[in-house]
């Protein structure tokens, strides 16, 4: 199990992935974030058997519309199951649909941020996510993610 | 003009005694409330016809015979009874005669000048003070108005019944057969007749008339005639010269010898035998004209009486007219309700499109808030890296593009933005409540003086301007009107924007006025279409979408919007919600 702080980014876009990438790249993060390309990767990712395998990130970016497995879907899973279920989980996407918003909280996300199109103000934000969620924030006790486990 | 010459009033002869003059007072009154009397001495012999007795002259005259005929009371009376009551009196009066007790007995009698009059017979027995001898002392009473009178008030009464239970057939919304078959039994009952109808008579040409039964009735009528009639009460009877003949233009036509070869008794085939009848035309104030034939009366019909009906005849004229009018109502209401269904039907067919339509629209605009917004945000980043990472490699010119093209993707990130807002006050649903207009317009002025601290805006409100409307929906409208203000003003010293409402009678306009750049009234009805743009984006920029958003908004509300502008001079956009807020 990896035991550095990771962001996970859940982006079917590659250049919305690359966006992000050299957003971190700026503040000089890049090398801690880890990419699932749609919602079934991510599910894998998170949830795999050999632990060794399995992805335990500080917080997860997490798209909405994603191809296969949506986002809302990939929360609802990720809620459902014992060993993701305390993993700070960010909606990052480009909807304001009120609805996304509703749905995202009553699954249990921990934050909903609107990707700006404007890249500066774009890079400031995952910048700032960055910062916060591998620096600020208090995660989940490992012991409290394994002890779930067993 | 002579005086009649009166006779000599009896009680008043002077030379007459007290007792004499007592008398004639008696038999006068007697004479004068038509009472007779007589007096029978019982002699003890077993023939009772033999027994003396005394007349009263008054007692003669009611039975009119002679007082010079040899007078023996019952033989007398006997002959002067009408045959079928003399039983019935004898039953009665001969063993009360026997036995000493008084008796009243009720029956006709035929005078000799053939006049049948009603008669009350009465009598007491008395014993005399002088020889203590017993004596029958009656009394004969003619009655016959009084008799009359009860049968006319008996006769008027089953006509009132008559009336009444045809009346609440109608208000319960029984058939007009039903109604109709009430009044023809009351007046089969009134004038023992054997059969008759109620029709209506349709048709304004004579020739053309036709008769539409409303009920017929009858004992004479075996079953398959009475089907046949039946069969009329559906269909119409075409009248042609029957009317005429029939009399039916000339008011009550009575027939007591009804004779084929006249035409008086021409009848519609398999007609029972008619050997008297009387029909009767009735018409209605408002039109309605019908019928009543009656026939087979047992003494025929006299004159006098139609003018006996004239209550039912009224009452079946309203009936018909009742009947006409409920079935014309019916009809309206029929065609209403099927009016209505079809109404349901379409709104049903022009929801269930416009559901659709809108999930559609909503999927849409779904899609364009996501894919054609990530893009932009590509573009944007892109010519971004490319300033930061090969800016040095760039001449100045291509930076310039580079910068260009991100202030393109920004401005159509505000169009899709705008486009969405647009699209969602159109989706979704109003939750109408009590919303301070002036309050709302106080924090969006806020934003606009914190977003744009260079300008000064001279911002007028009343203290609260109530209205009622959804409080989101309304901050759009404020919010793009007060921005379009701000904007237009730009430039003015002072610049002034108002927000105020005027109460008209029905409703009240509310309105934003600024004193900015305004516009020419000739494009007023392009403001509210969107892209519609009346200025150049180098002078104003925007994206032409938010007054489209604000008209849909009010439209929604159910109200109206609408502009007032001269270029340079300012412009006024005036807007109602719903009468009534």
């Amino acid at each position: 199990m990896n035991t550095e702080r990771t962001i996970l980014l859940v982006e079917d876009n590659p250049s919305d992935v690359e966006l992000t990438r050299r957003a971190l790249a700026r503040k000089q993060i890049s090398n801690s974030m880890v990419v699932a390309n749609d919602g079934e990767e991510a599910l894998e990712m998170l949830t795999a058997r050999e632990s060794h395998r399995r992805v335990c990130p500080a917080v997860i970016l997490l798209d909405l519309n994603l191809p296969k497995v949506s986002g809302l879907e990939v929360l609802r899973r990720l809620r459902a199951d014992a060993k993701t279920r305390l993993i700070p989980v960010v909606v990052l996407t480009t909807s304001n649909e009120e609805r996304d918003i509703t749905s995202s909280y009553a699954l249990g996300a921990n934050s909903y941020i609107r990707k700006s199109i404007d890249f500066v103000a774009f890079a400031d934000t995952i910048a700032q996510l960055g910062r916060y969620w591998l620096t600020i924030n208090e995660p989940p006790p490992a012991q409290a993610l394994n002890g779930v486990v067993n | 003009m002579s005086q009649p010459e009166l006779p000599i009033l009896p009680t008043a002869d002077p030379s007459a005694s007290l007792l004499a003059r007592g008398e004639a007072a008696a038999a006068l009154a007697l004479r004068l409330v038509g009472i007779g009397t007589w007096e029978v001495l019982p002699d003890g012999t077993a023939d009772i016809d033999a027994w003396p007795m005394r007349w009263s002259m008054e007692t003669c005259r009611l039975l009119g015979i002679e007082p010079t005929e040899e007078l023996q009371w019952r033989g007398t009376l006997r002959r002067s009874i009408v045959a079928e009551d003399v039983m019935a009196r004898d039953a009665i009066a001969d063993p009360a005669w026997r036995q000493r007790r008084p008796y009243t007995a009720e029956y006709r009698v035929l005078r000799p000048d053939g006049v049948v009059r009603n008669i009350v017979e009465q009598a007491h027995v008395f014993c005399d003070p002088v020889d203590g001898t017993e004596r029958i002392f009656g009394i004969l009473q003619d009655i016959t108005d009084r008799r009359q009178a009860d049968q006319a008030l008996r006769g008027y009464n089953l006509l009132l019944r008559g009336i009444t239970r045809a009346q609440s057939r109608l208000i319960a919304g029984r058939s007009r057969q039903e109604t109709f078959g009430e009044l023809l039994t009351c007046l089969l009952n009134y004038t023992g007749s054997e059969f008759g109808f109620i029709g209506e008579r349709l048709g304004v040409y004579e020739r053309a008339e036709q008769l539409q039964l409303c009920a017929t009735a009858g004992t004479g009528w075996d079953t398959p005639i009475r089907d046949f009639y039946a069969g009329h009460e559906q269909s119409r009877i075409t009248l042609g010269d029957w009317a005429g003949v029939l009399g039916l233009k000339d008011g009550p036509f009575l027939c007591n010898t009804p004779d084929p070869a006249d035409g008086t008794c021409d009848l519609l085939p398999g007609h029972p035998p008619v050997n008297n009848y009387m029909l009767i035309p009735f018409a209605h104030d408002y039109g309605a004209r019908g019928v009543i034939g009656l026939a087979n009366a047992p003494s025929g019909y006299g004159p006098r009486l139609p003018g006996r009906l004239d209550a039912v005849l009224n009452t079946c004229a309203s009936l018909i007219w009742a009947y006409a009018a409920n079935e014309r109502r019916q009809r309206a209401e029929a065609e209403l309700v099927s009016l209505n269904a079809e109404l349901e039907q379409r709104i049903r067919r022009r929801t269930t499109e416009l559901e659709a339509a809108n999930g559609e629209l909503e999927s849409f605009s779904y899609s364009v808030s996501h894919d054609l917004r990530a893009p932009l945000r590509g573009i944007d980043g892109w010519s971004l890296a490319l300033i930061e990472d090969y800016g040095p490699r760039l001449p100045e010119q291509a930076q310039g593009y580079l910068r260009q093209v991100r202030e393109e993707v920004q401005q159509m990130g505000r169009l899709i933005e705008d486009l969405l807002e647009m699209s969602r006050v159109t989706r979704v649903d109003l939750a109408t409540r009590p919303v301070d207009l002036a309050a709302m317009a106080a924090r969006i002025v806020e934003g606009l003086c914190r977003q744009y601290p260079a300008r000064d805006v001279d911002f007028a409100s009343p203290a609260d301007l109530k209205a009622n409307g959804d409080p989101g929906l309304l901050r759009v409208v404020l919010q793009n009107l007060l921005d379009n203000a701000w904007k237009f003003t730009a430039g003015r010293s002072p610049a002034r924007v108002e927000l105020g409402a005027r109460a008209t009678l029905n409703e009240t306009v509310y309105y934003v006025a600024d004193n900015g750049a305004g516009f020419d009234m000739n494009y007023a009805g392009k403001l509210f279409s969107p892209f519609r743009r009346l200025h150049r984006q180098s002078e104003f920029p925007g994206t032409g979408v938010g007054l489209a958003t604000v008209q849909r908004i009010v439209r929604r509300h159910g109200g109206r919007i609408w502009a007032e502008s001269a270029p340079g001079k300012g412009a006024t956009f005036f807007f109602t919600l719903a009468s009534g807020t």
